[in-house]
């Protein structure tokens, strides 16, 4: 029987135990609120955390009223408060589209906040076990204590994982900028001449190494070159336009030229959020420019250099934050849009020319697309099928004519960079092949069948490129590369072939 | 070829082209280019038009072969390109009366004076697929807002401008005619519905069809009979479009066998009506191809127009 002091001290102890199981776990809890983890996998993380939370408060309030009890029976007043009821856990947030997935740096935060929430409570529980039984109460309040802790310790590696497979996934490609952008253009003749500059260079000192009989010289001065001063340079021309373009874009004289601008990019910002509540893996890459820094880290630095001496970080981020969410629909289960691919993506493939007799056809009235109109007839593959840029499955219905008797169908093209891009209505005289890309140079050229989504028939029927049989077996790679399955398509090549 | 070509050079332009791989000129490929000239006309002339121009390039001294060489593979001499011209326009002539387009398009600039009666509330590449017409961009390039200017069958001039991601219509007040029953002309003719067109007229009549001669659904249904006959598109298009129905005494729909008459136009139910020997003006109710299939007993359908060339049955699953 323990004495009226050992009973005293024991529930000082239990509520001081109990006072101490606090403060981590609201930090856990308010990194829920902050967005750390989203979707289903979260919900059930966070409900079983709130009721661990709820257990752990019970076991400390039996404990203390058992020990209470113990010293009332003495004869004495309890003189201690009984533990506070801990603040409501703050809720999760609820994702905006049922996705999984949450903030790596926020993950990180809140894996060692439940770290030190499971190892005090299986101290806690430890203690107050040791507490009880020396008093000889029911130790089970203890034992549930540090089961809680246990049951945290072990949700960790889970939320580890999960972390670690956020910065694995691969990025999708950057959504390309619009390419009438004077500031792009500039960068980009900025990089070309980078390039050009940098080879000559190399050139020339490889010369005069072989001359001094220093070929390795000649070698390390092209790798140099090419892996590190070109890039650099381009990286740093490339952030100077992002920041020129975000500075613009937000002056006066941009809101000027484009009213609608600012309300499209706060729009955009809008749907950032959006997109990064629901996507954080693609965000958080797309945030850091996490394809240049893997593949070539001194573009990356590069690109970085001015956010760091001028403090235009905000800017270019910012920029990239509101691209990545600019994609706006989506494919079946949730993805978004791929962007247009472009030359970062990978070697352009081959093209081909338009006759020449359509050279200046514009006089006649054909009509060339503004980038605008083209990205709307952009049609995109995924899980094998094919789908406009609004997210629809893509079908050529309604693609006939007088003009053109065939069955329904669509005149397509595919750019240098494997973009397909189709229309159900060719209209003669105004909208043919050469409308898509401004008469310039295409990967290939024909028709298409389409149902719901599945692609029935491709053709290489184009009078402006007259692809030949090569020019549509580069455009069936590229698709059958993309998940198209060609096993039932019909190939038609010219009808007197 | 620099300076800006005569009109009916572009209409010879848009005829050779369709041709230019063929390896003969015959004559069921003119009279196929004569009907896809009355029905689907080169952007900026009517049938009419159209007919003129080749009239035109017959009589000029110009060589048609210039307008667009012909490729190597399929060489023409001049006389068996002015042939297939003078067949084509011969076979236009055998296809008259020709039949009312709901719409033509038209060049030239965007009046000063226009009024917005309405916005679509879809981008004009949408617009494009459902009304089957490319709009233009004017020469002064890229930034110039996209535009397309018809003239409807009503008579009414309307411009479709693509502004901020959506496209306006404007027309030019003329007095007399209520901007209201231009909008109207403008949903009859185009297909498209009160619910894809804020109206900011103050209020169109969506059962009007704002004096127009000819609609949408119509102008679709006789496309695609004469080519292999109607497909999905007319019974999505019909789905959509109001049509008239001869209304009883009693509730339902006068049947006849097991399809219900019904009409693009009002006045085409009147002359049905007279047809059968009715002297009173007929009552009917409108409602959409839809509701229409809603309303009718299992088993029965809705034939549109009947009497015309175009006729067509739906059900629930499609066109008979």
């Amino acid at each position: 029987m323990p004495t009226p002091d050992e009973a005293a001290r024991a529930l000082r102890t239990v509520a001081r135990l109990a006072e101490e199981q606090g403060d981590a776990l609201d930090r856990a809890f308010r990194l829920f609120g902050d967005g750390a983890l989203l979707g289903p996998r979260a919900a059930r993380l966070h409900a079983g955390l709130v009721d661990r939370c709820a257990e752990v408060g019970q076991a400390f309030n039996r404990a203390f009223r058992q020990v209470e009890h113990l010293v009332t029976a003495h004869g004495e007043p309890a003189r201690v408060p009984a533990p506070r009821p801990r603040r409501p856990p703050v809720p999760l947030r609820e994702p905006p589209g049922g996705f999984v997935g949450g903030d790596p740096d926020l993950m990180q935060v809140i894996d060692a906040e439940l770290a030190e929430v499971a190892g005090s409570w299986q101290r806690a529980g430890e203690a107050l076990s040791t507490t009880l039984a020396r008093l000889g109460l029911d130790a089970a309040p203890g034992h549930n204590v540090a089961r809680a802790g246990g049951w945290l310790a072990d949700q960790r590696p889970d939320l580890r994982r999960r972390r670690a497979e956020l910065l694995k996934t691969p990025p999708p490609p950057r959504p390309e900028p619009p390419p009438s952008s004077p500031f792009d253009t500039v960068a980009e003749a900025v990089a070309d001449a980078a390039a050009g500059i940098g080879a000559t260079w190399a050139g020339h000192v490889a010369g005069v190494a072989s001359f001094a009989g220093l070929p390795a010289a000649g070698e390390l001065a092209r790798d140099y070159a090419e892996h590190v001063a070109v890039p650099l340079v381009q990286g740093v021309a490339e952030a100077v336009a992002g920041a020129a373009r975000f500075g613009w874009e937000h002056s006066i004289g941009g809101l000027l030229t484009d009213p609608s601008g600012m309300t499209d990019r706060l729009h955009g910002a809008y749907a950032a959020g959006e997109f990064a509540a629901e996507h954080p893996v693609e965000f958080a890459k797309e945030v850091a420019g996490w394809e240049t820094l893997t593949e070539d880290p001194a573009r990356w630095f590069g690109r970085l250099l001015p956010d760091l001496l001028v403090g235009g970080g905000v800017a270019t981020r910012t920029g990239r934050i509101a691209d990545a969410a600019a994609t706006g629909p989506r494919l079946p289960g949730g993805s978004p849009i791929p962007p247009p691919r472009t030359a970062a993506d990978g070697p352009p493939l081959n093209t081909i020319r338009m006759d020449r007799r359509f050279e200046g056809e514009t006089i006649w009235g054909v009509q060339y697309l503004d980038p605008g109109s083209l990205e709307a007839t952009r049609l995109v593959v995924h899980e094998g099928r094919l789908y406009d840029v609004r997210g629809r499955p893509y079908s050529t219905d309604g693609g006939t004519s007088h003009w053109a008797p065939d069955d329904e169908r669509a005149i397509f093209v595919m750019d240098r960079y494997g973009n397909l891009y189709a229309s159900t209505h060719h209209e003669v005289g105004v909208f043919h092949h050469s409308s898509f890309l401004r008469g310039r140079q295409v990967a290939g050229a024909g028709d298409l069948r389409v149902r719901d989504g599945v692609l029935e028939l491709i053709s290489r029927h184009s009078g402006h490129y007259r692809p030949d049989a090569g020019d549509l077996d580069r455009v069936i790679d590229v698709l059958r590369r993309a998940g198209i399955d060609f096993r039932d398509v019909r190939r038609e090549d010219y009808r007197d072939d | 070829m620099t300076s800006a070509p005569e009109s009916w050079q572009r209409v010879l332009w848009a005829l050779l082209y369709s041709v230019q791989y063929e390896q003969r000129l015959t004559d069921a490929l003119a009279r196929s280019r004569a009907l896809a000239l009355i029905l689907e006309p080169v952007h900026g002339f009517s049938p009419e038009e159209e007919h003129a121009a080749l009239g035109a390039a017959l009589e000029s001294a110009a060589p048609l072969s210039e307008i667009l060489p012909p490729p190597p593979e399929t060489p023409r001499a001049e006389e068996e390109l002015r042939d297939f011209a003078e067949r084509v326009r011969r076979h236009m002539d055998e296809l008259r009366p020709w039949p009312d387009l709901p719409f033509v398009t038209r060049l030239g600039p965007l009046w000063e004076d226009s009024a917005v009666i309405g916005r679509v509330r879809m981008g004009h590449m949408e617009v494009t697929e459902r009304i089957r017409r490319h709009f233009q961009r004017p020469e002064t390039g890229d930034d110039a807002p996209a535009r397309l200017l018809l003239r409807l069958s009503s008579g009414d001039e309307v411009a479709l401008v693509e502004r901020g991601g959506r496209v306006d219509v404007l027309t030019r007040p003329e007095p007399g005619r209520a901007p209201e029953d231009v909008l109207a002309a403008f949903l009859f003719t185009t297909g498209l519905t009160p619910g894809e067109v804020q109206d900011l007229t103050g209020g169109a009549n969506p059962a009007s069809t704002g004096g127009a001669r000819t609609g949408w659904l119509a102008y679709m249904l006789r496309r695609e009979v004469s080519l292999d006959g109607p497909g999905t598109v007319p019974f999505r298009v019909f789905l959509r479009t109001r049509l008239y129905c001869q209304a009883t005494g009693s509730p339902g729909v006068v049947a006849v066998g097991r399809l219900v008459p019904a009409f693009t136009m009002p006045e085409a139910l009147a002359g049905y009506a007279a047809g059968k020997g009715e002297t009173e003006p007929p009552r009917y109710f409108s409602a959409t191809g839809r509701d229409l299939l809603d309303l009718v007993p299992e088993g029965y359908g809705v034939l549109v127009d009947p009497g015309t060339g175009y006729a067509t049955a739906f059900d629930r699953d499609g066109p008979r």
